[in-house]
């Protein structure tokens, strides 16, 4: 992902940036593991959202003709992706308070190397809070239909969601540098864009004034690609949509990232 | 003024007026500090209204279908209970910051009576809470919000009274846990349980939608109490069980936990200073 990033400082030679991102990776990995509550997060907040979702509005969703068990599992694994992404924020915010930055921007580093070793401990939680969602969603009765191949699209989707996301997370958590105003920050643009996607209630549940936001936003178009690789419905369209969101996003954020990271000589306070 | 001395503590001025006038310094100290905050804005009030305006989008439709009524009776006592309620989870936070900053050592240097701390949180939240619930009322008059149930003109002070026991049977939860609580992540369980809470309460769904096994559980449980009251009081349901249940709730989490809370903090020195 760094190789590719667009890099302005001096940079080291590629093979010494993987190297570098890699032991990066390892130490926030290593963080990760030592912090239980943070692994435990990762795993309960599917949990949670499906078990809280799932109980209450399984019957009027029947009542609608609507398997909730088959329709609500895309939206709570992009939601934990999307919480996933946002303690990305909060972790990196942590180290620009901490001065860990500082103390990167003193050694030979590459500039990105920092994001991606980041990225590669956000894959970890991703897949861990992914197989929770899926996990208990199986447990309710969802089940994928359309193969092990679109299974694994369903996981390479949603975890490519989340690192696309955390990309930009990352950059908000460079630019504010305080944990408590990231996570703040990141609470309300979450809750519409999970919200008022069609990812808990079909479209025709919502007002007509906002069926077209809700039906064409990022998480609907994520949902429906999900869910689609999950019950076997003709994939192509969303995913194809959901795959040029990420990528369009993908390249801002990272833009908006190495800006970050090279503002005042090279990186946050 | 020191005819009223009961339990130890060296310095500590320990009548019962003193702890209480230290409270209000201490609830006052917190609200300043809460006005500069983001966060506990962000917690207490955008983050509920939002969620007020999303659910009756995302679910008012399908409510109104299948329990009657207008959604908005649901959702607004949902909310506001949900702001006073998350809101003090952050509280519980700055708590722990407070320990891990060394602010409530310097307290027990002080001639503080111990229990105005948590006192003094507890007060502080009750405006927080009282603040948040006159700001969803206002949210939900403007939205097309009446109460207008058989309580009459008692029916808005009662409409305020239940997120405020409620808020203050929570914050003593938090304080209880956050004074015992290694680190600031250790409160993410409790917020798990919150929003746990969040969507089983028949604030959320009627209480018909859940598994048989769960309704009396789930009716049970103290944001449900306050819900229904609430819902009571705007639709002209029942109030007075509901009612009942709120301030049980309310006592008995308030003695337990701000037994444990109390009790944490005049450890709090001993369990840092290693």
């Amino acid at each position: 992902m760094t190789a590719t990033a667009p890099a302005t400082a001096t940079a080291p030679p590629a093979a010494s940036r993987l190297t570098q991102s890699w032991v990066l990776a390892l130490r926030a990995v290593t963080l990760l593991r030592r912090d239980t509550a943070e692994i435990s997060g990762a795993v309960l907040a599917p949990l949670v959202f499906f078990v809280g979702f799932y109980v209450p509005m399984r019957g009027v969703m029947a009542d609608r003709g609507v398997d909730y068990a088959q329709w609500l599992p895309p939206i709570v694994v992009l939601q934990s992706m999307l919480f996933v992404a946002m303690s990305s924020a909060d972790a990196i915010a942590a180290d620009v308070q901490q001065g860990m930055f500082r103390r990167f921007r003193t050694m030979p580093l590459a500039r990105l190397a920092p994001v991606a070793g980041r990225l590669g401990a956000d894959l970890c939680r991703a897949l861990l809070a992914c197989a929770a969602a899926v996990a208990i969603a199986t447990a309710f009765g969802f089940r994928f239909r359309a193969g092990a191949g679109a299974a694994a699209g369903f996981v390479v989707l949603a975890v490519a969601f989340a690192l696309c996301l955390a990309v930009g997370c990352i950059a908000l958590g460079l630019v504010v540098g305080n944990p408590e105003h990231t996570a703040s920050a990141m609470l309300v643009p979450q809750l519409l864009l999970t919200m008022l996607s069609t990812g808990f209630t079909p479209v025709s549940g919502f007002p007509g004034w906002i069926r077209p936001f809700v039906r064409n936003q990022p998480v609907s178009q994520a949902a429906d690609a999900l869910r689609a690789l999950a019950a076997g419905g003709p994939p192509a369209r969303p995913v194809l949509v959901t795959t040029a969101w990420l990528a369009g996003l993908l390249v801002v954020f990272t833009l908006l990232a190495g800006r970050a990271l090279g503002r005042s000589k090279g990186g946050p306070r | 003024m020191t005819t009223a001395n009961t339990s130890a503590g060296p310095s500590a001025e320990r009548t019962r007026g003193s702890a209480l006038a230290q409270g209000g310094l201490q609830a006052g100290r917190l609200l300043r500090r809460w006005s500069r905050s983001p966060i506990v804005f962000v917690q207490a009030l955008v983050f509920p209204v939002f969620l007020l305006l999303v659910f009756r989008l995302v679910f008012g439709t399908t409510v109104a279908a299948s329990s009657g009524g207008d959604s908005l009776n649901r959702f607004l006592p949902l909310a506001t209970l949900v702001g006073t309620v998350f809101g003090g989870v952050g509280s519980g936070a700055s708590l722990i910051r407070e320990r891990e900053t060394g602010l409530l050592d310097r307290f027990r240097a002080m001639p503080v009576h111990r229990s105005s701390l948590l006192i003094g949180r507890l007060e502080a939240e009750l405006i927080r809470a009282l603040l948040t619930s006159v700001a969803f009322l206002a949210v939900g008059y403007a939205l097309g919000f009446r109460a207008d149930g058989d309580a009459g003109a008692a029916a808005l002070p009662l409409f305020l009274a239940v997120p405020l026991l409620l808020g203050a049977a929570f914050a003593a939860l938090v304080c209880a846990v956050a004074a015992h609580a290694r680190s600031v992540a250790s409160l993410s369980g409790l917020s798990m349980l919150f929003t746990l809470m969040l969507f089983f309460n028949t604030g959320f769904a009627p209480a018909d939608s859940y598994p048989g096994a769960l309704r009396p559980l789930v009716r049970a449980l103290p944001l449900s109490c306050g819900a229904d009251a609430m819902r009571g009081l705007a639709d002209g349901g029942a109030v007075r069980t509901p009612l009942l249940g709120v301030l049980a709730w309310t006592v008995a989490m308030v003695a337990v936990f701000g037994a444990i809370a109390v009790r944490g903090l005049s450890g709090s020195a001993r369990h840092d200073s290693t």
